[in-house]
């Protein structure tokens, strides 16, 4: 606003200073000689120029959004928020990434003990232990998922090449419990 | 209708400064006069003239109760009805929600002379329902673009989709013991269509069910019986709550395929004599009362295909799992069995086929398999379901497992040879 | 169909290149001087337009009209850098017009008409700019001092917008 008025005014001078000029032209042999005068009046310039553009830059364009209107329906697939809770889980650093960890350890906890008292034939109270202990399976990865000790299982070079990766110990065990828990199943 | 400047003119003035400064510093002339490019479009994007909103919409379409599937022709014709050109004008059409544009494109930009016309047309894919369209969104500018004009139009239109229930020859419902006739065999003689045995006459004996031939041979007269088939009580629940509303990697709903088996089933038991109604397990509540003939089966089809309880989205509002099942038990008929048709993507449809059980509603549940892929969570999706589908049969229940990418009737013949044993 | 396409308008974004690549030309005249400018504006103009971003095409307009101001500069000349100055001036606002097309109406609508109108009005703009800008230059080499006549010029415009405002 106060931008657009200077501009105006500049204008009104420089009409009213051009007519001058025109009429009078003794004038602008005399103006022209003026260094200190034009540079004052140059300086004016570029600083309102420099005004203009960041007043350009601060102001974005602003224009209607339109919706996506061509998309029908578009339904979930099956596990698909499981797999987007693991991938968040698996690179968060925010404060609510070991309270999502958590949920999908119980989540799959609930699912690793109906296959185990289902395929080995036992009370959903023993595959609880199973898992505590770790020994329904052979993976460490696996069973460290669900909170068993099994840290000396692992041989160290393994272990330095896990670093290198850009995989969290955690999605390594997600990863691994879920393939444990599929074979067993299927058995 | 909104207007906003675009603002997208600002700062074009600095050209104009920046030259001046220049001009009067170098003393150059020639620098000084490109001031006057700045000053030019400056005052293009303040004198153009704003756009009037003088637009009118009108819509057709080429088939307003088309098949499923079928591809819909809608074209949209704009006229100005200014007297004032409209150098800019951009029209987004309100496709409805749920449909799909498959062809051509719902909007367009043009320039209209007064009384001029521009129309433009796109196709859309039928999916099951009735489909509204929604307001045209209109949006004018000046020529210059410095100002925006947004307005909404309303065009009435809309498309209805009922497809017809496909067929299917047969669907066993469990044995029960109730007193009409219909499917569910028994060994009570009465009037029936199976011969089960001939008797003595009795007085009052209806005449068609006399024996002629051995009266014609012997002179005695006997009455035929047959086996009493009862008919059955059949409600179709569908499984309609929003962790129902998933879809395979090709995009086909599991609601979508319920509902499309829900009509097969419906189709298979009127034929047989039985009584067949349906409603809906979620928050959005449909129910049709269980009935017989070509009145009631057309019935049948239009809820299936237009009740709120079976849209194709899925439901916002909450679901009240106790209530909706003792909704759905209060107009249950006593002697009514039900199928139930649900992916089984969560625990719930299991409990409720349960609980419906122990109530004393024989179930049977068509559980179309949309869980695909082989990612981490598709996986664990899919040792959930079986588990469902186990303990549902631990229970006593019939579960139909069925690929969808199978006919139904195929499945139901397997699965019958299944349930004999 | 995974989302809406809302990619600029491409007939739009090979006029504006074109008219950059124009500039550029009219800027030859005041030799490297402009040219640097001029070519890194060209650049910015036709990733701009590539990209979608508005932010990299008033950039690459902005460098060009840099080169314009140093094309006059080196050269003296009025017409061709006038020339170059219209013709970013040009390719900037139809750049920008078919960024804005794309994002509301998307690739696969037609927007041709529009897009076509909205053209025309910039190069007439422009077209008018050089013919009086020259016109102007001209008269000055002949008797008045080219400060006065601008800032005539300048003055008759702005009083214009602002009693029209």
């Amino acid at each position: 606003m106060r931008g657009r008025r200077l501009f105006t005014g500049v204008g009104v001078v420089a009409g009213l200073a051009g007519l001058a000029l025109v009429f009078v032209p003794g004038l602008a042999t005399g103006v022209g000689t003026e260094r200190a005068f034009l540079f004052v009046v140059a300086a004016f310039a570029a600083v309102q120029a420099v005004l203009d553009l960041r007043a350009r830059g601060r102001s974005a364009v602003e224009q209607a959004t339109t919706p996506d209107v061509e998309m029908g329906v578009t339904l979930p697939i099956a596990g698909a928020d499981l797999d987007e809770a693991l991938r968040v889980a698996g690179t968060g650093v925010s404060r609510y990434t070991q309270e999502e960890r958590e949920r999908i350890r119980t989540h799959l906890a609930e699912v690793a003990v109906t296959v185990l008292s289902r395929r080995a034939d036992q009370t959903p109270a023993e595959a609880e232990e199973l898992l505590a202990g770790g020994t329904w399976t052979d993976d460490p990865y696996a069973a460290a998922f669900f909170g068993a000790d099994v840290s000396g299982d692992v041989p160290v070079g393994v272990r330095i090449r896990n670093t290198l990766v850009r995989e969290s110990s955690f999605s390594r065990q997600a990863r691994h419990a879920i393939d444990e828990l599929v074979a067993r199943s299927e058995r | 209708m909104k207007t906003r400047a675009t603002n997208r003119w600002r700062g074009v003035t600095a050209l104009s400064f920046a030259a001046g400064a220049l001009g009067i510093v170098t003393s150059q002339p020639a620098v000084l006069l490109l001031a006057v490019v700045g000053v030019a479009y400056a005052a293009y994007a303040r004198l153009a003239p704003p756009p009037e909103p003088t637009a009118r919409v009108e819509r057709t379409v080429d088939d307003d109760r088309p098949d499923r599937g079928d591809a819909v022709g809608v074209t949209v014709e704009l006229t100005n009805d200014g007297d004032r050109l409209l150098p800019d004008l951009r029209v987004v059409d309100g496709v409805p929600p749920g449909l799909a544009v498959v062809d051509g494109s719902p909007r367009l930009a043009t320039a209209l002379r007064p009384g001029k016309r521009a129309s433009f047309s796109y196709e859309v894919e039928a999916i099951r329902g009735t489909h509204d369209f929604e307001p045209t969104q209109i949006i004018a500018r000046g020529v210059s673009g410095a100002v925006e004009h947004e307005d909404w139009v309303r065009a009435e239109t809309a498309i209805r989709c009922v497809p017809r229930l496909e067929p299917l020859d047969s669907f066993p419902l469990r044995k029960q013991t109730v007193q009409h006739t219909g499917q569910v065999t028994t060994d009570v003689g009465g009037g029936g269509v199976e011969f089960h045995a001939t008797r003595r006459y009795r007085p009052g004996d209806p005449i068609q069910r006399i024996d002629w031939h051995r009266a014609a041979k012997t002179g005695e007269l006997t009455t035929v019986e047959f086996r009493e088939e009862r008919a059955a009580t059949v409600v179709l629940l569908v499984d309609s709550r929003e962790p129902a509303y998933v879809a395979d990697l090709a995009g086909r709903s599991a609601v979508e395929n319920c509902v499309t088996a829900g009509g097969q089933v419906a189709s298979a038991l009127l034929a047989t004599g039985d009584r067949v109604g349906v409603a809906s397990l979620g928050p959005r509540w449909s129910w049709l009362a269980p009935g017989l003939g070509r009145v009631h089966r057309t019935r049948l089809a239009e809820e299936l295909a237009l009740a709120a309880g079976f849209a194709p989205t899925p439901p916002d509002e909450q679901f009240f799992p106790g209530l909706a099942l003792r909704r759905v038990r209060k107009h249950l008929p006593g002697d009514a069995q039900v199928v139930l048709f649900s992916p089984l993507s969560d625990a719930y449809p299991t409990i409720a086929a349960r609980r419906l059980e122990a109530h004393g509603h024989l179930v049977t549940v068509v559980s179309p398999d949309v869980v695909d892929g082989e990612t981490d969570g598709a996986q664990i999706a899919r040792l959930e379901r079986d588990d469902r589908l186990r303990t549902l049969r631990r229970a006593g229940i019939r579960v139909l497992d069925w690929d969808p990418d199978r006919p139904l009737a195929a499945a139901v013949t397997d699965a019958t040879r299944r349930w004999r044993q | 169909m995974s989302t809406v396409d809302r990619a600029p308008a491409r007939a739009s974004s090979v006029v504006a290149v074109g008219a950059g690549v124009v500039s550029l030309a009219a800027l030859a005249v005041g030799g490297a001087f402009a040219l640097v400018p001029g070519v890194l504006g060209l650049v910015l103009v036709v990733l701009a337009v590539v990209g979608g971003s508005r932010a990299w095409l008033t950039t690459g307009s902005g460098f060009l009209l840099l080169g314009a101001l140093f094309a006059a500069l080196a050269s003296g000349t009025a017409l061709l850098p006038l020339l170059g100055a219209v013709a970013a001036m040009v390719g900037w606002d139809v750049g920008e017009n078919g960024i804005g097309l794309g994002e509301q109406l998307g690739r696969a609508a037609r927007t041709r008409h529009a897009e076509f109108t909205h053209a025309s009005a910039s190069v007439l703009v422009g077209l008018v700019t050089v013919v009086v800008g020259y016109a102007v230059f001209l008269t000055s080499s002949g008797g008045q001092p080219l400060s006065a006549l601008v800032l005539l010029l300048v003055g008759a415009v702005v009083l214009l917008v602002a009693l029209r405002a």
